[in-house]
C-alpha cells in the first residue's frame, strides 16, 4: 500500500511499504507510524514476517511510536523466543530512541547499526 | 526584591508556617501515644507530620533539618514495624527531637541560609532507638530505607525515593490512554532513577490483541513531592490501572507483596523474574531476593504448599497487609477533607485586614455625619437612605470585626506540653481540663495573652497543686486538676485558670507583707486583700526558688501585661481546696457600640455593652463627702454613683433640669453615672488618645461625632473601680481632678 502522507492522524497514517512482499528472511524495513492508529495492520505484518523467518527489522523509517508500539515490538520478541530464536531491531530513529529511554527499553534497540 | 524573589519569599514563608503546623501535629500525636502507645493511627499521624517536614525541607535545600528528621522518621517507621518499642523513653527522645527542629526553624526564620546540625547528644539517642530492635536482626537484613539506586552518596539517600507500580489494564489504550505522557510527566516533578517496564503478560504475534494493553511498570521516582502529588500525575488514567505507590522506606515485603497480581506462571520461574524485576529497578538486593526464593524453596522441600512469594515475605516479616491497605486508605481520606479544608480558608496577611478595619471606621464616622446632616435637612426618604446605609455599614463593621477573632483554644491546646513537662519535672500527676475553647478573642490579644497565662498555669503546677503523696494525704485524688476555661460576659471575655491544690497561703503571704513593709503588723486584712498583695512588685512566699517560678518577677508583670489589654485580674482562693485566677479582657478593640450622654457642654460615650438601664436619679440620694460619689437606692439594691458632672465637668458647670442615671456594670459590680443629657446609641470608633494623655483613668479614648465635636469615652472599668474601692489597703485609682 503507498504511503498516504506524512500527518499524525488516524486516517492518514503512513502505511508500510513492504506489505506482503515477503521474500526473505534479510532485514526487513519497516516505515510509517508505529502506533495504535495502525497497530492491527501492523500485528497482522509482523507475524508473517516472523513466520518466514525474518529475525532483522529496520526502523530508520519508522515516523511515529507509542504504548502499542513497544507492545509489538514486545510480542514480535516473545513470537521469535517461541520458537528459541532472537529478534533484532536496527537503526532505532529519535521517536523510537526516546521512547525507549523512558521506559527503560534501550537494550531492545540498536540505534544507527548498519544491517548486519 | 525581585519578583522571583519575593515569590521565593512568600514560599519560605508558606514553608514556615506549614513546618511550625506539622511540629504541631507530631507534637500532639506524640502526647497522645505516650496515653496509647498502641494506636496505629496516631504513630502513622507521627510519621506523616515528619516526612512532611522532611520533604518540605528538602524543597528549600535545608539539608541539616532534611538529615535530621530522616532519622526521627525512621525510628517512627521501625515502630510502625514493631521494630522499636513505643516506650516513654522513646517519645521523651522524640519529644526533644520536636523541640530542636523547633529551635532550627527560628535560625532559619532568623535568617540563615540552613540550620546548624542537630545537637549530638540527641542525634546519639535517635540513632541508638534506631538500631535497638525488639527481634533481632537477621545478619544480611540490608538497610532498606538507604535504597538510591547505586549511590552510596548521603545526599542522594536522603531524597524520597518512591517505588510507583503501575498495572495498566486492557482497555487502556483503546480509550485513549497511552502510559507514556503520564510516565514522561513524572520527570516534572522529580528524577526516575529506575524503571522497569513489565511485558510479561504480552502475547506473542498470533494471540496478540493490538490494541490491547497488557504494560506493567515499576518505577523509582526520586522526589520530593508528596504521594497527592504523585498520584496526581496519575489522576486522568485512574481508571485503566492500578496503581501503587509507596513511600521512601518501606519495607522489601511491601513491594513483594504488590507484585502478585500477575497471571500464574509456574511459581519459581515467575518469583525469580519478579527478583529481578526488583532488582533491577533497585527495589530490593540481591542478598534479599535469593534470601526469599531460599525460603520459598525450603517449605517446598518441606512438602508444605510453596506460598507466594508476596505471602512469604509478608509472613516472615509479620506485617499485617491490611493495615498498610488501611493505613492507605485512611491517608486517602485524610487527604480528600484536608482538600476540603484547604479550600475553606484563604490566609491574609493581618496588616490588610487591619487597613480594611480603619477603612469601615472612617465609613462609620462619613455615615453618621451623612445622617446628621440628613435629619438637619428634613427629607424624610434621605434620612431613610441615610439609616440604610448605617445599618449595612454596621454590618459590614461587625464582618469585618469578626474576621481578626481567633478561637482562644488554640493558645490553651500549648499548654497540653507544658502542663506534661513541668508535672513530670516535679514528680506531680496533673490532669489539663481545657472547657470553652470555642470562644473566640481578638487575634492580638490572644499573642498577648499567652504568657500571663504561660505564668499562671506554672504557679498552679509549681505551688498550687501538690505532689500525689500530699494530696493523699490531705484526703484529695492522686491526680491533680488543672483547668483553663474561657467564656464571653457583658462585652468581655473571661480567662480561668483554676486548681484543686492547696490555695494561697494566707498567713505566709501576711508574714511576706509585713516582713517587706506593705502591711503594718497587727493590721487584719480581708481574704481578698490579702490574695491581692501577690502582686506587688517583687513579692514571692516560695521558700523554694525553682528554675520554674518563684523568683518573685511574675504576678506583678502578669497583671501589668494583662491591664495592657485594658483587662482586670482577679484572684480567688479557698486553703486546702485550691485557687482561680481570672482573667477579664475588653472582646473589641477598634469599634464599638456605644450610648452618647452629655455632661454639662462635653460629649461622653458610654461603651453600650456595660450599660444595664437609665434611669432617674431620686431626690434622696446618700451624698458622699465629695459630692462626687454618693449611694443610691436602686430598688432595695445599694447602688454606688459617679456624678459626671463634678467628677469629669469644669467647677462651675451648672446643673440642668433633669439628670439621668446611667446604670453600668462591669463584672459583678454596678454603678450609677449621673450625667445631663441621655443622647441615644452611637457606633463609636475609638481613637486612641495621645500619649500625653495615657495616665488619664477614666477615659478610654476619644471619638469624633458626626457633627465634627469629639466625644470621650468613658473607662468604665477604671470608673468601676473607682466607685467601689473599698477603703482598706487596697489603692485607689488616680481619678481626673
Amino acid at each position: 500500500m503507498a504511503g498516504t502522507g506524512a500527518k499524525r492522524n488516524p486516517a492518514q497514517a503512513r502505511r508500510s511499504g513492504v506489505h506482503g512482499d515477503v521474500v526473505n528472511s534479510g532485514v526487513v524495513t519497516l516505515d510509517g507510524d508505529f502506533t495504535i492508529y495502525r497497530a492491527a495492520e501492523l500485528r497482522g505484518m509482523l507475524a508473517a514476517h516472523i513466520a518466514a523467518g525474518t529475525r532483522q527489522f529496520d526502523l530508520s523509517a519508522v515516523t511515529d511510536f507509542d504504548s502499542a508500539g513497544v507492545q509489538l515490538l514486545a510480542a514480535t520478541r516473545a513470537s521469535a523466543s517461541q520458537k528459541g530464536e532472537q529478534v533484532e531491531f536496527l537503526n532505532a530513529p529519535g521517536c523510537v530512541q526516546q521512547v525507549c529511554s523512558t521506559l527503560g527499553l534501550q537494550a531492545w534497540v540498536h540505534c544507527g547499526r548498519g544491517a548486519v | 526584591m525581585s519578583g522571583d524573589e519575593r515569590l521565593l519569599e512568600e514560599a519560605r514563608d508558606d514553608y514556615m508556617q506549614e513546618t511550625r503546623q506539622m511540629l504541631h501535629q507530631f507534637e500532639q500525636a506524640l502526647l497522645e501515644l505516650e496515653k496509647q502507645p498502641a494506636d496505629i493511627e496516631t504513630l502513622n499521624a507521627a510519621f506523616r507530620a515528619a516526612h512532611t517536614i522532611k520533604g518540605s525541607s528538602g524543597l528549600f535545600g535545608y539539608r541539616s533539618i532534611v538529615e535530621f528528621t530522616h532519622a526521627v522518621e525512621a525510628v517512627l517507621d521501625a515502630m510502625r514495624d514493631g521494630k522499636i518499642e513505643v516506650s516513654e523513653a522513646a517519645i521523651a527522645t522524640l519529644l526533644r527531637a520536636r523541640d530542636e527542629v523547633e529551635s532550627m526553624l527560628a535560625e532559619i526564620s532568623a535568617g540563615a541560609p540552613d540550620a546548624t546540625a542537630a545537637e549530638s547528644g540527641l542525634v546519639a539517642d535517635i540513632l541508638r532507638l534506631r538500631s535497638a530492635s525488639a527481634k533481632g536482626d537477621t545478619a544480611n537484613e540490608p538497610d532498606t530505607e538507604l535504597i538510591a539506586v547505586g549511590s552510596s552518596d548521603p545526599a542522594q539517600r536522603i531524597r524520597g525515593i518512591w517505588h510507583i507500580s503501575l498495572r495498566f489494564g486492557s482497555e487502556a489504550l483503546r480509550n485513549g490512554f497511552d502510559p507514556l505522557p503520564f510516565i514522561r510527566y513524572l520527570e516534572r516533578i522529580g528524577e526516575v532513577c529506575g524503571i522497569a517496564t513489565l511485558v510479561d503478560r504480552v502475547p506473542p504475534l498470533e494471540k496478540i490483541d493490538p490494541e490491547g494493553c497488557y504494560l506493567g511498570f515499576e518505577i523509582r521516582l526520586d522526589t520530593d513531592a508528596d504521594r497527592s502529588t504523585i498520584e496526581g500525575v496519575f489522576e486522568l488514567v485512574l481508571g485503566y490501572c492500578t496503581l501503587h505507590l509507596m513511600p521512601p522506606g518501606s519495607k522489601v515485603e511491601e513491594y513483594v507483596r504488590l507484585l502478585e497480581d500477575g497471571p500464574d506462571p509456574p511459581a519459581g520461574e515467575h518469583n525469580a523474574r519478579l527478583g529481578e524485576v526488583l532488582v533491577s529497578v533497585g527495589a530490593l538486593t540481591h542478598n534479599e531476593v535469593e534470601r526469599l526464593l531460599a525460603r520459598q524453596d525450603e517449605l517446598r522441600r518441606e512438602g508444605k504448599a510453596a506460598p507466594t512469594f508476596g505471602e512469604l515475605a509478608t509472613t516472615e516479616a509479620k506485617t499485617a497487609p491490611e493495615i498498610v491497605q488501611a493505613a492507605v486508605e485512611r491517608q486517602e481520606r485524610a487527604r480528600s477533607t484536608q482538600r476540603t479544608d484547604e479550600t475553606r480558608f484563604i490566609r491574609v496577611p493581618a496588616d490588610k485586614l487591619d487597613r480594611l478595619i480603619d477603612l469601615i471606621g472612617e465609613l462609620v464616622i462619613a455615615g453618621s455625619g451623612a445622617r446628621l446632616i440628613a435629619s438637619q435637612a428634613g427629607s424624610p426618604r434621605f434620612l431613610e437612605a441615610a439609616q440604610r446605609i448605617g445599618t449595612l455599614v454596621e454590618a459590614a463593621r461587625d464582618g469585618a470585626l469578626q474576621l481578626r477573632m481567633v478561637q482562644i483554644g488554640e493558645t490553651f491546646g500549648r499548654f497540653h506540653r507544658v502542663v506534661r513537662d513541668q508535672a513530670k519535672a516535679l514528680g506531680k500527676e496533673i490532669d489539663l481540663v481545657i472547657t470553652g475553647g470555642d470562644t473566640e478573642l481578638d487575634k492580638s490579644m490572644v499573642e498577648m495573652i499567652a504568657d500571663p497565662l504561660m505564668h499562671l498555669v506554672r504557679n498552679s503546677i509549681d505551688h498550687g497543686l501538690e505532689t500525689p503523696l500530699e494530696r493523699d494525704a490531705a484526703g484529695k485524688p492522686a491526680r491533680g486538676k488543672l483547668a483553663l476555661n474561657a467564656f464571653h460576659d457583658s462585652g468581655s471575655i473571661v480567662i480561668e485558670v483554676s486548681d484543686d491544690g492547696r490555695g494561697l497561703d494566707r498567713p505566709r503571704i501576711l508574714a511576706k507583707a509585713i516582713e517587706r513593709g506593705l502591711v503594718k503588723p497587727g493590721e487584719t486584712l480581708a481574704d481578698e486583700a490579702l490574695d491581692r498583695l501577690i502582686f506587688a512588685p517583687g513579692f514571692s512566699t516560695a521558700s523554694v526558688v525553682t528554675d520554674i517560678s518563684g523568683r518573685g518577677v511574675g504576678m506583678d508583670v502578669v497583671k501589668r501585661n494583662i491591664e495592657a489589654l485594658r483587662g482586670t485580674l482577679q484572684l480567688a482562693s479557698t486553703p486546702g481546696k485550691g485557687t482561680t485566677t481570672q482573667i477579664r479582657l475588653p472582646l473589641t478593640l477598634a469599634i464599638i457600640d456605644g450610648f452618647l450622654v452629655g455632661v454639662g457642654d462635653a460629649n461622653y460615650i458610654v461603651p453600650l455593652e456595660s450599660v444595664v438601664e437609665c434611669i432617674e436619679p431620686p431626690a434622696n440620694r446618700n451624698v458622699g463627702r465629695d459630692s462626687k460619689t454618693g449611694y443610691i437606692d436602686l430598688r432595695g439594691e445599694v447602688l454606688p454613683y459617679l456624678d459626671l458632672r463634678t467628677l469629669l465637668g469644669p467647677a462651675n458647670a451648672k446643673s440642668t433640669a433633669r439628670q439621668s442615671t446611667v446604670v453600668v456594670r462591669y463584672g459583678p459590680a454596678k454603678v450609677g453615672l449621673i450625667v445631663d443629657r441621655l443622647l441615644g446609641e452611637y457606633q463609636t470608633v475609638i481613637k486612641p488618645l495621645g500619649s500625653l494623655f495615657s495616665s488619664l483613668r477614666g477615659i478610654a479614648g476619644s471619638t469624633i461625632l458626626g457633627s465634627g465635636d469629639v466625644a470621650l469615652i468613658l473607662d468604665v472599668p477604671a470608673l468601676v473601680a473607682h466607685a467601689t474601692a473599698s477603703s482598706t489597703t487596697a489603692r485607689v485609682a488616680a481619678t481626673v481632678d
